[in-house]
């Protein structure tokens, strides 16, 4: 499903309707749209796949949880959206085709990197712009991608993230370090 | 996570998802109106009866005239119907992981 034309006033009123149906659900929507948008594009690096994405996601949540208290929507939000994400690059079989270089997406379990304390944290912040975070999340492995995101961008604990991503708690930490040093390194590159 | 560096990609996370273009907003609204118009309601107890017996029915026409290179479906209605909704047997198994949380995050 594609997104944009042919949008009309009469549109806009049925949308309001529908809003005056669920305006819980709706307002939860809003609330995480632009995050998972954002998430999706970075993972397809394509905002009408990401749309479309973020389009079944939602769809998905309302068909099948919308009676669900409302404070459980959050986590099976991502988990579906991270569910999809998945889906789109199985089917496009780029994961382990592209970022091949970066190591299997199964050698993970259950090692821990830590973070790589080389450098100054303060001075590699400051340098840190969005075009510069963006090009990095986009070159990483999905699953770096998912992690970090998920922990450091929706503030999900370790716990909720492998439970949201599926795997073990020592692969959300594995793929978190791995992205954490990879943005780390980075900035590193670029100011030398 | 609370480094700097990992403090400063999510304000500007942040930042990139307060200041989207209009027609992306524009698109995500309607996302948004198509997936509330999707039907929610829960499928009552006699409708997932009656879906069974459809099911039943399918599966038995299916076992009467399926050609033998035609792999093989399961003789039991509800091995099918499980193995037809892996995933949401996968949902269902987050769901109570959910609930066990918040009886352990109640209790202590």
């Amino acid at each position: 499903m594609r997104h944009g034309e042919g949008y009309t006033a009469y549109d806009l009123f049925q949308d309001d309707a529908r809003v005056q149906e669920k305006p819980e659900l709706d307002r939860f929507l809003a609330s995480v749209e632009r995050s998972a948008f954002r998430m999706a594009d970075i993972a397809t690096r394509n905002k009408d796949d990401a749309l479309d994405i973020v389009q079944d996601t939602m769809t998905k949540l309302v068909e099948k949880y919308a009676h669900k208290p409302s404070d459980e929507w959050r986590p099976l939000f991502y988990r579906i959206l991270q569910s999809r994400i998945t889906d789109f690059h199985r089917r496009s079989g780029r994961t382990n085709r592209i970022f091949s270089w970066f190591g299997s997406e199964d050698d993970e379990e259950e090692v821990y990197v830590g973070v790589d304390e080389a450098g100054p944290v303060e001075l590699l912040a400051e340098r840190l712009t969005l075009e510069k975070l963006t090009t990095c999340l986009e070159l990483l492995p999905v699953r770096q991608q998912q992690a970090f995101l998920l922990r450091a961008w929706e503030g999900f604990s370790v716990i909720e993230t492998a439970k949201i991503m599926k795997c073990s708690e020592g692969s959300v930490k594995t793929h978190l370090s791995r992205a954490t040093n990879a943005l780390r390194n980075s900035v590193e590159e670029d100011d030398d | 996570m609370t480094d700097q560096l990992t403090e400063k990609a999510k304000a500007l996370l942040d930042e990139s998802a307060e200041h989207m273009d209009a027609e992306t907003l524009a698109k995500l609204h309607q996302a948004r109106s198509r997936a509330l118009e999707s039907d929610s309601t829960p499928v009552p107890w006699y409708g997932w009866t009656s879906g069974g017996l459809v099911t039943a029915g399918v599966l038995l026409g299916l076992f009467i005239y399926q050609s033998p290179s035609q792999p093989p479906v399961y003789a039991d209605p509800v091995e099918q119907e499980i193995v037809e909704n892996m995933e949401l047997l996968d949902d269902l198994e987050f769901m109570a992981w959910m609930i066990l949380q918040e009886e352990t995050d109640a209790s202590s």
